[in-house]
């Protein structure tokens, strides 16, 4: 008879396939996950507590860290609920700005996921793909807001600076370079034997139990749910383009990478569109105060961003600065399912599943 | 001799040969490097058979003339075969065997990693197409590649070079079979292989049906009850008000976005915020004035006004009597109107430019007068079906009184240009019954900003304006959620009984979201019924988070029905001292680590949480941060 024995295996927190400080201790039988728990809080910064001091301006470059790989739609969210709340009505050109710096940070973002996801399960050159056409990316936000990562970029009632001139243009050459590109990534990986065999039916989960655990983004709609913010309950000037909401229905690994894939040429669509009605002209501030003040009362605003569905919740005594301020972060909600999703799980499909999910450490931990 | 000269030759032919090889290598190789940067690569392949056919024929001809000389620099490339050997046929075996060689490893590679070196005969692969990604990737299998590569320096070389190409052949057939299927599967599929053209055709004809389809049954996913059709073509109609008003906004040439700075607040808000400010009893008067969500006039204004309070309840029903009998606007407008213009006449002039563009704009002046009436209706039903009537009443009108007074404060204030305002004003009025509303809050917030002491009083007085008349669509009418809202209170009261909402109200700084304040005691079976409930559905919680208040916390749950694509926010109340509330985690298991946050950083208790614990900070904090009374704790102070 063989003695069997459980083991407590700690992963993290530093360790390179969290893309953070993430901490796992899992117990395993043999190869098998008993129980996986997730130790998170290491990068926690208290943005909220911190935030309840700082005028609503001051607190955009703290929206920059929490999802650090697509903070344009963090600036975006907090001044939007505050636009919300000072029912405020933002200039077109700011409007279109804005449009394009977040679709970009979209497309960004998933092709860092893509090229990450790629050398954490094994292959090692979709990552320098990956990088090489996110950097082009980041050049073009680095030109329009003067930082490669921590844009610090909008603000309430609009943006901070004009697109330089001939951006836009740089930004239309790029779109059908950037098409291109996706179809060698699909030559290079997707359908590739190996790799679907470590993603296919990997990490599967049911639509019921995505919502019941409050996943959002491409974590959702890969189990078939038709819900993406942008489309269903649209914000900034989102209802004037023709995109698809992707929508998978597998609920495993590989539903999540297609639609995610699938997702950056929806934002090329975005991106080429607005590109097109971009105005020549126009303010890109609206007229605010020199001290914005939320007026009394609170707002929850929540909007897509590349993981799932961001939300501000803004509690004001009408003050400069927010009495209560508390993000919605996708990441730390997302985030929840990952135990039950480990159990019972080979430990060679902890990688790809974590990865599959999609964390920002930043954001999971506030 | 001359067998020594043959064994020399023999052994200076395998050198060449060998170094002709390497050389061949050592080419296709640097080929794959060159053909990195996207513009070079792709012409790659087709070099690589350019060469190979020249090497061929370079060979063939060298055999020919083999007997003709020695090349002493027969190591050099391309002069690999030049060796001067007495049997051709030798050469063209060992050319055979070359060729072969390089056929299988072209022929491998393709397979292995989309490398396009393929010779001429092979049938063309889309792969050029996608040279760019030429490279020696990970693609298709690294065993297929690794199996290729051996067969390829086996001996029978064009052996395995067929068979190399058979198996790529199957192996693309079959996996585009394979991918195929996903596709059928999942109409959108992300194309796998080279058939891709074909795939995202199909694929793309899917997506259409199925937003034809989903267009249909509106952006609900499931479940196709009645209730959700109609709920499409609300949400349709929600969107094209919304893109109509941005073309109102659009097309009004001034855009003082100031003027709609400061919206309507809730009341139950503001009754907090107001306690918050240690002004409970005036707060409270204001904030019941506040009800009808029509002027939501701050503390400090309700301090101003306190001891006129009892007047102004009296005038408010007059008024209210006044404004419910016709667009009551234009007296009440009026007087304000001239109060505040008088305040601040040059501010007024381009208040008023603006307010008579948007009068102009049309529709949207009996709109408000509608909705004022509307929502006043609205809210006289929900606040019977809760408690009070009589506040009800009283809130109706209790804001034009108070505008009326602050107005009459600003106005004694600053007495100036009175006249001219006056003028305007009924020209105005005269135009349309809402441009003086939209005038008197133009004047109001104007003056509020020129104006640092009456500022705050303005602006109260002209928040629950200003937003109507600038954003005709989303305030012209009862929030559009309303018929939401009272369908919630009414499924809940009908099954909860009454004694479960505190409060119920659409919350306007908050996309009009409805709002339900829970009693403490009912606060989980009200939430256990919001989300199974048939008609209320609410199966995914979006947020959860706690408040410290002062005197209480309050626990903000953010719910959303996706049959029913409808948002509610749940608010409730917990004690400070003892702050316990029953967990949602056996709801919705996405409360969970919200629930521990909320703990954590407030010290919220979730009774029957499954591991309620500190997820941020960590067991050994001392403390609960987002506390307003929270002192950090340090060991060495």
């Amino acid at each position: 008879m063989i003695r069997t024995e459980e083991m407590l295996l700690n992963v993290g927190p530093q360790h390179p396939s969290t893309h953070g400080v993430f901490r796992l201790v899992v117990k395993i039988d043999g190869e098998i996950i008993k129980e996986a728990t997730p130790v998170i809080g290491y990068l926690h910064r208290g943005t909220e507590k911190l935030a309840e001091d700082l005028q609503y301006t001051q607190i955009i470059p703290y929206t920059d860290r929490m999802d650090y790989l697509s903070a344009m739609t963090n600036n975006y969210v907090i001044c939007h609920a505050v636009e919300t709340m000072m029912g405020l009505e933002i200039p077109e050109r700011a409007e279109y700005l804005r449009v394009l710096a977040m679709e970009l940070g979209r497309v960004a973002s998933h092709l860092v996921w893509w090229g990450t996801y790629l050398l954490d399960i094994g292959a090692v050159s979709p990552f320098l793909y990956a990088f090489r056409e996110r950097e082009m990316i980041i050049n073009l936000l680095n030109e329009l807001s003067g930082a490669r990562l921590t844009f610090n970029y909008m603000r309430v009632g609009g943006v901070k600076w004009d697109a330089p001139e001939g951006w836009i243009d740089k930004v239309r050459e790029f779109v059908p370079y950037m098409r291109q590109q996706l179809e060698g990534y699909h030559r290079l990986v997707t359908g590739n034997e190996i790799f679907m065999k470590r993603v296919k039916g990997i990490g599967t989960y049911t639509k019921e139990e995505a919502i019941n655990y409050s996943l959002s983004g491409a974590n959702l709609r890969c189990t078939g749910v038709n819900w993406d913010l942008r489309k269903d309950e649209p914000y900034s000037i989102y209802d004037r383009f023709s995109f698809d909401t992707v929508v998978r229905t597998g609920g495993d690994a590989w539903a999540r990478y297609e639609c995610r894939m699938q997702e950056i040429v929806e934002s090329l669509k975005i991106i080429e569109q607005a590109a097109a009605q971009f105005p020549a002209e126009g303010s890109i501030m609206a007229k605010v105060p020199k001290i914005i003040k939320a007026p009394k009362g609170e707002a929850y605003v929540r909007i897509e961003s590349p993981r799932g569905e961001i939300g501000c919740y803004i509690a004001s005594e009408g003050k400069k600065e927010p009495y209560r301020l508390k993000f919605r972060r996708p990441s730390f909600y997302n985030l929840q399912i990952l135990p039950k999703l480990l159990k019972g799980e080979n430990m060679a499909n902890l990688i790809t599943i974590l990865g599959a999910i999609d964390i920002v450490l930043g954001e999971v931990d506030g | 001799m001359s067998g020594e000269k043959d064994l020399e030759l023999a052994k200076k032919k395998a050198a060449a040969a060998a170094k002709a090889k390497a050389a061949a290598l050592a080419k296709m190789k640097a080929g794959k490097k060159d053909s990195q940067p996207p513009s070079e690569r792709s012409t790659d392949p087709i070099e690589i058979e350019v060469e190979l056919a020249q090497q061929k024929a370079e060979a063939l001809a060298e055999a020919k003339n083999a007997p003709q000389g020695f090349e002493p620099e027969a190591g050099k490339e391309e002069t690999g075969n030049d060796l001067p050997l007495p049997n051709p046929a030798h050469l063209e075996l060992e050319l055979a065997k070359q060729k072969a060689a390089a056929a299988a490893r072209a022929k491998a590679e393709p397979l292995a990693d989309n490398q396009g070196g393929r010779t001429a005969s092979e049938p063309l692969l889309e792969i050029e197409r996608f040279n760019e990604f030429s490279k020696p990737l990970p693609n298709q299998s690294f065993a297929d590649m690794e199996l290729a590569k051996q067969k390829a320096s086996a001996a029978a070389r064009a052996k395995a070079a067929a068979m190399a190409q058979e198996m790529a052949a199957a192996q693309t057939v079959s996996l585009s079979r394979e991918s195929q299927q996903d596709t059928n599967k999942n109409p959108a599929s992300l194309p796998t292989t080279s058939a891709h053209t074909e795939f995202d055709l199909e694929a793309r004809k899917a997506i259409k049906a199925k937003a034809a389809e989903l267009a249909a049954k509106s952006s609900t996913f499931y479940l196709e009850d009645d209730n959700t059709k109609a709920l499409a073509t609300e949400k349709e109609t929600a969107s094209a008000e919304l893109k109509s008003k941005r073309a109102a906004m659009a097309s009004s040439a001034a855009e003082h976005p100031e003027q709609k700075s400061e919206p309507i607040m809730s009341k139950k808000a503001a009754e907090e915020f107001s306690q918050l400010s240690e002004e409970d009893e005036k707060a409270k008067a204001a904030a019941l004035a506040k009800q009808g969500g029509e002027a939501p006039e701050g503390d400090e204004k309700a301090k101003a006004i306190a001891v006129a309070k009892a007047k102004a309840a009296a005038a408010a029903k007059a008024k209210a009597a006044a404004l419910a009998k016709q667009g009551g606007e234009a007296p009440e407008g009026d007087e304000k109107a001239k109060a505040i213009a008088a305040a601040k006449a040059k501010a007024a002039a381009a208040a008023k430019a603006k307010a008579a563009a948007l009068a102009k704009q049309g529709g949207e002046a009996p709109e408000g007068d509608e909705k004022a009436k509307a929502i006043a209706a609205a809210k006289a039903k929900a606040a019977a079906a809760a408690k009070a009537k009589a506040a009800a009443l009283a809130k109706q009108g209790g804001e034009a009184p108070e505008g009326d007074e602050k107005a009459k404060a600003i106005a004694a204030a600053k007495a100036k240009a009175a006249a001219a305002a006056k003028a305007k004003a009924a020209a105005l009025v005269k135009q349309d019954g809402e441009a003086p509303e939209g005038d008197e809050k133009a004047k109001a917030i104007a003056a509020a900003k020129a104006k640092a002491a009456a500022a705050a009083k303005a602006k109260a007085a002209g928040a629950g304006k200003a937003r109507p008349a600038v954003e005709p669509p989303a305030d012209s009418k009862p929030s559009p959620n309303q018929k939401f809202l009272d369908k919630y209170i009414k499924v809940i009261e009908e099954n909860l009984g009454t004694d479960i909402l505190a409060a119920a109200y659409i919350n306007p700084l908050s996309k009009d979201v409805p709002t339900l304040e829970v009693k403490v005691s009912a606060y989980y079976r009200t939430a256990e019924f919001l989300k199974y409930n048939e008609q209320l559905a609410f199966d995914y919680l979006s947020e959860l988070h706690g408040t410290d208040f002062g005197s209480h916390f309050e626990v903000y749950v953010h719910l959303y029905s996706y049959r029913n694509s409808q948002s509610a926010a749940v608010k409730v109340r917990v004690d400070r001292e003892n702050p316990v509330l029953p967990s949602l985690v056996p709801l919705w298991q996405g409360a969970n680590w919200p629930e521990s946050e909320a703990y954590d950083l407030l010290g919220i208790q979730f009774s029957n949480h499954p591991d309620l614990k500190r997820i941020m900070l960590g067991e050994g904090w001392i403390g609960h941060p987002l506390r307003k009374d929270y002192e950090p704790y340090d060991v060495e102070v």
